[in-house]
């Protein structure tokens, strides 16, 4: 072999080997591209799923802040017979109601893990004997577990 | 091969786990289904139902016996060991000694090794990451306590394999901490990590050297956490009330559900404020058959004296630690909190003035330990050496329009590559060419901004002011090379520019620029709004003058003398330098109310003729492309970059 033939085949081996380091980095970038862009495509339907949900939840927080002047209120009603009072009281949960407030059913009824939690001193049966704090669902979700004691 | 597949990082805590992923190259703590950033570690059995989290929390005192909670404190231990026997006093569900006299738990008669239930905590954790992630998830980061051995270790490791997840790597909690810091790329270091969490204490010191971390000694208290710190406001209520109206409320458990929540309350409010406020009415009856109200206000200094020898008394575990470590407090220099309770104010305090420096602020410390979980998780993956850092501009990129009123294209802050395009057009009737001056900074005057460039846009059909469409886009690559064109859409005629290095400033530059514009906001704004509303002025000026000269001879000499004289003070008025937003709001308004008898005799004239109305754009002041003056024609060459 003479020795432009054995220059240029080490000049090919080198190229062979540039082009295939080229080729693995060139694998990587394009898999680092890929995982880019489905990093951003499920940003994108996060953001969709997130964007839905804020707007059904958006009154979450003041709601949530009116649940304690809520339950003071019936307390007050349950105590003076001020049928005024009860009227107000009446108005107020119209209101919420409209925005997607709902009033948890567990009085009697069995205990549900997914809408209820047990309260300490709570007896070992399976239905409600007290409520100790009411619970709510708002436009579905649950956003105030009811507080109970079982019999 | 790649492997494919996120790993996720899980903080596996003795009474909440958290489970975080890394996502763009920065750590994402993931929602539980429930929407909470954590969990409850309890696993309940209930019938043939498994109930993990929350909800296995809300039905614990109805189901004691199958509620499992805290098993943390019992992997890979023997069942006679002495710390089980300690911990089992806390409990209400069955232990007994299973294979090779490990501590296993007992269920409806049925044996759990305490991995099979902590991989039901795990599982919750793939669970949820899969669902936020859209992917199936088969590997793990999971953390440790540091003290933990060999074979609480591998009891863990186990627990993963159980839940379906391959674990990468075993962390020390304290490591997780640091690594959220970012504290491993800081060289030598020793690190303390104070970890005060729901039930427990853990004190760690770590000594960092070429990105390894090595524990030096670890300490705490198995026993001592935030639920401590709540028994104290609950206690210290009940008895106030007891001095005030004679009534013990302990006995009643609505009253006590009250408390209970209400404490709690103050105390995440104690953090932030300095006083809260507990109101709580018509929550018991007096003697009298009167109704009782609980009222009262807990200062951040009652709190404080409360819980003081709690907090006192995490500091002896300190002591031994640094003790055992040979090291003095002085010989830290990092420290770092871990778990929701160090949240308090006077913990932050008393740890600076114990180690003599200020703790690191910044990740939440309830996700901390998941959030380095998952950062170790990403440099295993690839996705944090690898990461492509993409850079972001550092202040908004803009042009000068109309007035001397900078446009903001680019906002700053904003990841680059990008690209940005909008639709400007002329000021002035017949004007042929716009001048793009490209502008960088917050101000809202484009004289009070840098200039990065400047370039004109010629040949420019004429045509009446606001119709032509000028096509502006501004481009930054991922070197932050900055391409400016302006292309007129009728013509097609383009022109273009591009900086080099339109992100390339200083931290000082940026700050002094951001700085400026923050102290000049008011006065800029104001600016602004008054070019605007010159801005506003001529265009109406401009507007009705067009329609006099086609209408004028349709009104009665009177009425066009009397809106010209109205477009003539309008037109001084907003060429006046003293002059007022209002005022010129004001002129604009009556020169339009003076002019709706034009607009009267338009209508008419349009009637009586009966034929289509010339085109009339509507010209948008806003949009006016700053006119150039004939002098400058002469001297600009096409795709010149004037720098300054």
């Amino acid at each position: 072999m003479s020795k432009k033939s054995v220059k240029a085949s080490a000049h090919v081996d080198q190229l062979q080997a540039q082009l295939e380091d080229l080729q693995i980095k060139l694998a990587q970038v394009q898999e680092q591209e890929k995982r880019a862009l489905a990093d951003y495509q499920n940003l994108l339907r996060r953001t969709q799923e997130n964007r839905l949900e804020m707007i059904q939840m958006a009154n979450r927080n003041l709601i949530e802040a009116l649940l304690a002047p809520l339950e003071h209120l019936e307390l007050a009603v349950a105590q003076h017979s001020d049928s005024g009072l009860k009227m107000i009281l009446e108005q107020l949960k119209r209101s919420l109601t409209e925005f997607g407030l709902e009033e948890i059913k567990a009085q009697g009824k069995e205990f549900d893990v997914q809408t209820m939690e047990v309260a300490e001193g709570s007896g070992q049966g399976k239905k409600v004997a007290k409520v100790l704090r009411k619970g709510y669902l708002l436009n579905g979700k649950v956003i105030q577990h009811a507080k109970v004691i079982l019999g | 091969m790649a492997k494919t597949g996120k790993i996720i990082g899980i903080d596996l805590g003795t009474t909440n786990s958290a489970v975080a992923v890394m996502e763009g190259g920065s750590p994402k703590i993931i929602a539980t289904t429930e929407g909470r950033n954590t969990f409850p570690s309890i696993v309940a059995f209930k019938g043939d139902e498994t109930l993990v989290g929350d909800s296995a929390k809300r039905q614990m005192v109805m189901n004691p016996k199958s509620t499992i909670h805290s098993v943390k404190r019992f992997m890979g231990k023997k069942h006679k060991d002495e710390a089980v026997k300690k911990a089992l006093k806390h409990v209400s569900y069955e232990l007994t000694e299973g294979k090779d006299g490990m501590a296993v738990v007992k269920v409806n008669g049925k044996d759990f090794t305490p991995q099979e239930i902590s991989a039901k905590v795990l599982g919750k954790a793939k669970a949820d990451a899969e669902s936020y992630l859209g992917e199936t998830v088969d590997r793990a980061v999971i953390t440790v306590p540091a003290y933990f051995d060999d074979s609480q270790r591998q009891a863990t490791k186990q627990a993963g394999e159980i839940a379906g997840l391959k674990v990468e790597r075993i962390v020390n909690e304290p490591t997780a901490a640091a690594l959220a810091y970012g504290l491993d790329k800081k060289g030598t270091s020793t690190i303390a990590v104070y970890d005060l969490g729901g039930g427990t204490f853990d004190i760690s010191i770590l000594e960092i050297g070429d990105g390894v971390f090595e524990v030096k000694s670890t300490n705490g208290d198995t026993f001592l956490g935030g639920d401590d710190f709540d028994s104290r406001i609950i206690d210290y209520v009940l008895e106030e009330f007891k001095k005030e109206h004679g009534k013990d409320l302990s006995k009643d458990p609505q009253a006590m559900q009250r408390i209970k929540d209400s404490a709690e309350k103050a105390k995440i409010e104690l953090s932030s404020a300095a006083q809260s406020e507990i109101n709580q009415p018509f929550i018991a009856q007096g003697d009298d058959g009167q109704p009782l109200h609980l009222t009262m206000t807990i200062t951040r200094s009652k709190l404080e004296e409360l819980v003081d020898d709690l907090i006192k008394g995490s500091f002896e575990p300190v002591k031994k630690a640094l003790k055992d470590a040979k090291l003095e407090p002085k010989d830290v220099q990092d420290v770092v909190l871990v778990g929701g309770q160090t949240r308090m104010p006077k913990i932050q305090e008393e740890v600076k003035k114990f180690f003599g420096k200020a703790p690191h602020k910044g990740v939440n410390p309830d996700e901390v330990v998941a959030v380095g979980a998952a950062i170790q998780a990403g440099v295993i993956g690839g996705d944090v050496s690898d990461v492509v850092l993409l850079d972001v501009t550092p202040l908004t990129l803009g042009l000068e329009t109309l007035g001397g009123v900078r446009t903001p294209l680019i906002e700053r802050n904003t990841t680059i590559p990008t690209s940005k395009s909008q639709i400007f057009s002329t000021a002035a009737d017949n004007q042929t060419q716009v001048e793009i001056n490209v502008l960088q900074g917050e101000r809202e005057m484009a004289a009070d901004n840098r200039s990065l460039g400047r370039f004109i846009l010629d040949g420019i059909p004429p045509a009446r002011r606001g119709i032509p469409q000028v096509e502006v886009t501004f481009d930054i690559d991922s070197n932050g090379i900055l391409n400016v064109s302006a292309k007129d859409k009728t013509s097609g005629k383009e022109q273009k520019i591009t900086i080099q290095n339109s992100t390339n400033l200083s931290d000082e530059e940026v700050e002094k620029m951001k700085a400026d514009a923050e102290k000049h906001a008011e006065e800029d704004k104001r600016k602004k709004e008054l070019v605007e509303a010159k801005n506003q002025a001529n265009g109406v000026a401009f507007e009705i003058e067009k329609q006099l000269k086609d209408y004028g001879d349709k009104l009665d000499k009177k009425d066009k003398e009397a809106i010209e004289e109205n477009v003539k003070k309008l037109q001084e008025l907003a060429g006046k330098e003293d002059v007022t937003k209002e005022e010129l709001d004001k002129a604009a308004e009556e020169t339009l109310t003076s002019a709706q008898k034009l607009g009267e005799a338009m209508q008419k004239a349009n009637q009586a003729k009966e034929q289509p109305q010339t085109d009339e754009a509507e010209a948008k002041p806003d949009d006016k492309k700053k006119a150039k003056n004939k002098e400058d024609k002469a001297e600009a060459e096409e795709g010149e970059v004037v720098k300054d």
